[in-house]
């Protein structure tokens, strides 16, 4: 007896041990984590900012970041109740999805399919009111011509999806329709997640089978203006998605993805390596490439409503202002209406509240012109430089994932005449002031304090 | 007599079948060699700087006919000896594509035309990049383009059409000398470019690093052949064969020096250029060894168990071919001379 007690005792000794281990192992790698990463954030580099005037680059683009999507918060025209406050953003375009569910579009009866326009209608015209143009996700099926009825299925008959987005198309671009050119489509949205459908690359649920039909639907549509078709609007940049959709053989004017990331230098790594993903496709390594929905995090946040959110969009601008993507489309407009203070909208629901990420887009056009050469970006302190009409602008953002790193940054901008200069501190939705410095040397040398999630321009122009 | 022009015609016709087997496989390495190719080179392709100095340097490209959409400019260097400040576009390309980027000895950007309507083509400077000399060295360190520069053109598919690379070295004097390097080398301004297609002619023979297998311009008759040398022992000895598609491995060499390195992937028939570099642990210095040897049109391919055959070097072939011939010939004369002795 004593013997078996003896045995079992050692038996669960070792299934007590094996589960604590289990249960530990991975609670240990994440500690070990954790610890790795503060360690990186306590020591990374400060900035240290030098420009040098004598060595111009290229333009920079200014308009690519003027653009927002508006997402399936209600049925309706959600735009509408916020027009004057979009206008204001001069957006460049505004993306819809939903817009065969939310709209109602298509309907069926013994004679085939109908389509009722009016609904959309109302929402584009807004859209254009605000000077915008428009990018439709072409999602989700229509539920009379879904398997099912279920709008995230293929549909019963491929044909009458083509027919579907044909008719679409006829009727934004087409001359005898609302005659919008430049008008971009975009196949589905978010494909690869369950909730919109979890297709993928094959199966069943092809999404380049939805794609083709989609595109030849497109392509057919008769009497149009320009427009674009492009994909596969997945919920990230996967270069498997993207060199399949350039191998299918399809229209493709352009291709998208969205992008949910904390880290703003991952923007700029997802640019190359498409680009790397595409290089063994000429035909199609230029074309536009569209970040449909962008964010530091996919789920609702309060931190969307802070200086957080503020400063992750003007460091994610800033890496992708040289090489970057044609369109970036912040998402998203409007809150929807059950949000309290965590939702994605730049914009509260009832219109009452701008928050600090609404500020974002005006203030960085400041930085439009000739792109200077700058040295001396930190782990938290990014920067970029331009020349305007013999002003130099400095753009300064500290990102601290955090949310506590400050840090007073050193700004030398070199091969300026002697004389004196005046520096104009602008801070987004802080303090703005302009102090004198003297350049004897050639070297204006400045130092400017950066408060954890800040943005700010440096305006330096010389005293008549 | 019938019988007898029957056996001329066929025989005519066994000749003429390996003929125009020859002929046109004449023909194919011609239009291979023939094809368009784009080098990119580093200017200066060499100069000297202080410890401290700033300079820079450009990335030329010579398109030749390709019609160039889009180009990856990847550099590497030794970052204890040199360091990037910054890498822009230059002149001949307006779309940078993806933005520069400088890392730990490494420098990229990636730069594309106005759009694919309007390709590039001729000659211009690509790119700049701002460089600053940390460290002097007796032996000059390099610039070079690594593995995954790339350039893609219209009509060329999926094709890298880069062919040549040309490094920049740079010779580093200043009083923070690298005392892991001792006395200078005249032949070392070679001795890092492991992306220059520039012959290291008598290299292999002064160098501690030697290729035994292939042998300068022998014809092999495998598409993988294996490449055999000597090295240090225990040095690690870097592989770049230069084809349609760079190759680049690291092997060790053993205790007596030998290193093998058999070619993964099926080479093309024609020429190709194999560069090796290993670490000569008496001076510090990186030492290489060039050869350029002919892959036959041969099309064995170990890796996927081809049923082709392997068709051997010409001479041989043909020698075989004749005897084969002869054979024939004399088997089918034997009956129609036995008949008429009958």
């Amino acid at each position: 007896m004593s013997m078996l007690i003896h045995h079992v005792s050692n038996r669960v000794s070792s299934i007590v041990s094996l589960i604590a281990l289990i249960v530990f192992l991975p609670l240990l790698i994440l500690g070990i984590t954790q610890t790795y990463q503060l360690f990186i954030r306590a020591t990374g580099t400060p900035a240290d900012i030098v420009i040098d005037t004598h060595i111009p680059l290229e333009p920079i683009k200014t308009d690519f970041y003027h653009a927002f999507a508006q997402g399936g918060e209600e049925s309706g025209d959600m735009i509408a109740p916020v027009q004057s406050e979009v206008t204001a953003l001069r957006p460049r375009l505004i993306r819809l999805d939903h817009i065969y569910d939310l709209y109602h579009i298509v309907s069926r009866d013994g004679s085939g399919l109908h389509y009722d326009w009016s609904k959309l209608d109302a929402a584009l015209s807004t859209i254009r009111a605000t000077g915008a143009k428009p990018l439709l996700a072409l999602s989700y099926m229509p539920n009379v011509i879904a398997k099912d009825g279920n709008i995230i299925n293929p549909p019963n008959d491929w044909n009458e999806w083509a027919s579907v987005v044909s008719q679409t198309v006829e009727h934004v671009s087409g001359r005898g329709g609302l005659n919008i050119s430049g008008v971009y489509y975009e196949v589905w949205n978010e494909p690869n997640l369950p909730q919109f459908g979890g297709w993928s690359l094959g199966g069943e649920k092809n999404y380049l089978t939805l794609y083709q039909y989609a595109a030849a639907g497109a392509s057919s549509a008769k009497n149009v203006n320009t427009f674009f078709i492009g994909g596969p609007a997945t919920s990230g940049m996967y270069p498997n998605w993207i060199t399949a959709l350039a191998q299918s053989g399809s229209r493709i004017n352009f291709f998208s993805w969205h992008s949910y990331l904390s880290n703003p230098d991952q923007y700029a790594t997802d640019q190359r390596d498409v680009i790397k993903a595409l290089l063994p496709f000429p035909s199609y390594t230029l074309l536009p490439k569209l970040i449909t929905e962008y964010g530091f995090t996919g789920d609702k946040s309060a931190a969307y409503g802070t200086s957080y959110a503020a400063a992750h969009t003007a460091a994610v601008v800033r890496q992708l202002m040289s090489g970057g993507p044609a369109y970036l489309f912040t998402f998203e407009l409007r809150d929807g209406p059950s949000d309290t203070n965590t939702g994605w909208g730049l914009i509260s629901h009832d219109g009452s509240q701008k928050k600090p990420r609404y500020y974002v887009y005006n203030f960085l056009d400041t930085m439009a012109g000739t792109r200077l050469t700058l040295t001396g970006e930190g782990s938290w302190v990014t920067a970029l430089a331009s020349v305007s009409n013999d002003v130099i602008h400095v753009l300064l953002i500290n990102f601290d994932p955090n949310g506590s790193h400050s840090e007073n940054v050193p700004v030398s901008i070199l091969g300026l005449s002697p004389g004196s200069y005046a520096v104009h501190q602008r801070f987004l939705l802080g303090r703005d002031v302009t102090d004198t410095v003297v350049v004897s040397d050639s070297i204006l040398k400045t130092q400017i304090f950066m408060s954890p999630e800040s943005v700010a321009v440096l305006e330096i122009s010389k005293k008549k | 007599m019938k019988r007898i022009v029957f056996i001329i015609v066929f025989i005519l016709i066994l000749l003429a079948i390996p003929l125009t087997v020859f002929l046109v496989s004449k023909n194919q390495e011609m239009r291979q060699r023939a094809a368009p190719a784009t080098t990119l080179t580093l200017s200066p392709t060499s100069l000297s700087k202080q410890v401290g100095d700033e300079f820079t340097l450009e990335v030329h490209m010579d398109t030749a006919t390709n019609q160039v959409v889009a180009v990856q400019v990847s550099l590497s260097f030794d970052p204890t000896k040199l360091e990037a400040e910054w890498i822009h576009n230059g002149t001949m390309f307006p779309n940078i594509i993806s933005s520069g980027v400088i890392g730990n000895g490494t420098a990229s950007i990636a730069l594309g035309a106005a759009n694919t309507t309007t390709p590039i083509t001729g000659t211009g400077m690509i790119a700049t990049i701002k460089m600053k000399a940390l460290a002097g060295t007796s032996a000059p360190v390099s610039v070079k383009f690594t593995a995954d520069t790339f350039v893609g053109a219209l009509g060329e598919g999926s094709t890298n059409v880069l062919t040549s690379t040309i490094p920049s070295t740079i010779s580093i004097s200043g009083a923070a000398v690298d005392t892991s390097a001792s006395s200078a080398s005249s032949s070392a301004s070679l001795t890092t470019d492991l992306t220059s297609h520039t012959e290291a002619t008598g290299s292999a023979t002064t160098s501690a690093v030697m290729i035994l297998s292939p042998t300068t311009n022998q014809d092999v008759a495998t598409q993988q052949p294996t490449i055999q040398g000597k090295a240090p022992a225990g040095s690690t000895v870097t592989i770049a064969v230069y084809s349609t598609q760079q190759i680049t491995a690291t092997v060790v060499a053993d205790a007596n020096g030998n290193w093998s390195y058999t070619i993964p992937k099926a080479l093309e028939a024609g020429p190709h250029t194999v560069v090796v570099a290993a670490q000569n642990p008496t001076s510090g210095q990186t030492e290489t060894a060039t050869i350029g040897f002919v892959v036959s049109n041969g099309t064995e391919n170990g890796a996927s168990g081809s049923a082709m055959p392997v068709s051997g070097s010409e001479t041989p072939t043909l020698i075989l071919l004749g005897l084969g011939i002869l054979l024939f010939l004399s088997g089918v004369s034997i009956p129609v001379f036995s008949r008429r002795t009958l």
